[in-house]
């Protein structure tokens, strides 16, 4: 099949799946999403799966290792569109897709990574606001010993 | 009947359609069709794997018993040292990649399997609508 193509919407990338996947096909998958990632600056990405039938057990370790290796770049992965037969065989496989976030449709998706999106920034302004603090008290309790 | 040579990802994709289709064809529904699917897509994933390619046998049987899916995959690789212990590590094996013959199992109805250093050979099949009888090969 041709490559999935990755289009950047805002601070999101999107992926969209067009046709079953092989081994190699996931394989480059994985790593331009990564490259993408990278490349972008992107905070979300959105893969959805709505067209694709088979998620065998080499697909679904993949799908947690994007989701993994993306978030080490800074970005949400959320995966869309898992049609319900999949569902119950990723469950027969034992693969239960534990620690990737998943929305029904790309559209939840979207509202989910912005939701996502915003409470990662206020994490960050928090960060920001609490640290010169610590850092200041720090000074203080110095002063004191001296 | 259908013999499908997998030597690379391309033949486990193909291996999967065949096997979609014949189980749909049969009147397995959506859920149990996808079940022989992955089950196919794993046996095939395996012979890359660990046996340097093979085949894998898609078949139908319908007799007054019922109609089913016979899936078989056949190779001349190494053999596995310890069927029991793939078998446990099937689904869940976090580092190796393939494996899934406990899963295989799980997906299907029947289940069969015999290795010695000669290769592997896997039988199993489902049922349009399980039974408790054997699928009359295994």
């Amino acid at each position: 099949m041709a490559r999935v193509p990755i289009i950047k919407v805002g601070e999101t990338l999107i992926a969209t799946v067009q046709d079953e996947l092989r081994d190699s096909d996931a394989l480059t998958l994985q790593t331009e999403l990564s490259a993408a990632v990278e490349r972008t600056g992107a905070r979300g990405v959105l893969l959805d799966l709505s067209a694709v039938e088979t998620v065998d057990s080499f697909l679904g370790r993949l799908l947690g290792e994007v989701a993994a290796s993306t978030r080490l770049l800074g970005a949400v992965t959320v995966i869309t569109g898992i049609q319900p037969a999949v569902a119950i065989t990723l469950v027969e496989l034992g693969l239960e897709l534990k620690g990737v976030r998943t929305a029904l449709n790309p559209e939840k998706g979207m509202a989910l990574l912005r939701r996502l999106q915003r409470l990662q920034r206020l994490q960050g302004e928090e960060n920001a606001r609490l640290l010169p603090a610590r850092a200041g008290s720090r000074n203080g309790r110095n002063d004191g010993r001296r | 009947m259908e013999r499908i040579r997998i030597r690379v990802d391309v033949d486990v994709q193909r291996a999967r359609r065949a096997a979609r289709r014949l189980a749909t064809d049969l009147g397995l529904d959506r859920n149990g069709a996808e079940m022989v699917v992955l089950a196919v897509s794993e046996l095939g994933t395996n012979l890359i794997r660990y046996a340097r390619g093979g085949e894998i046998t898609l078949s139908t049987m319908q007799d007054e018993r019922g109609a089913r899916v016979l899936v078989e995959s056949r190779d001349d690789g190494p053999g596995i040292a310890d069927v029991d212990q793939a078998m446990a590590n099937g689904s869940s094996t976090g580092g190796g990649l393939g494996g899934g013959l406990g899963a295989v199992r799980r997906l299907m109805d029947e289940f069969a399997i015999v290795s010695d250093a000669s290769g592997t050979r896997v039988r199993a099949c489902k049922w349009v609508r399980k039974s408790e009888r054997g699928c009359g090969h295994t």
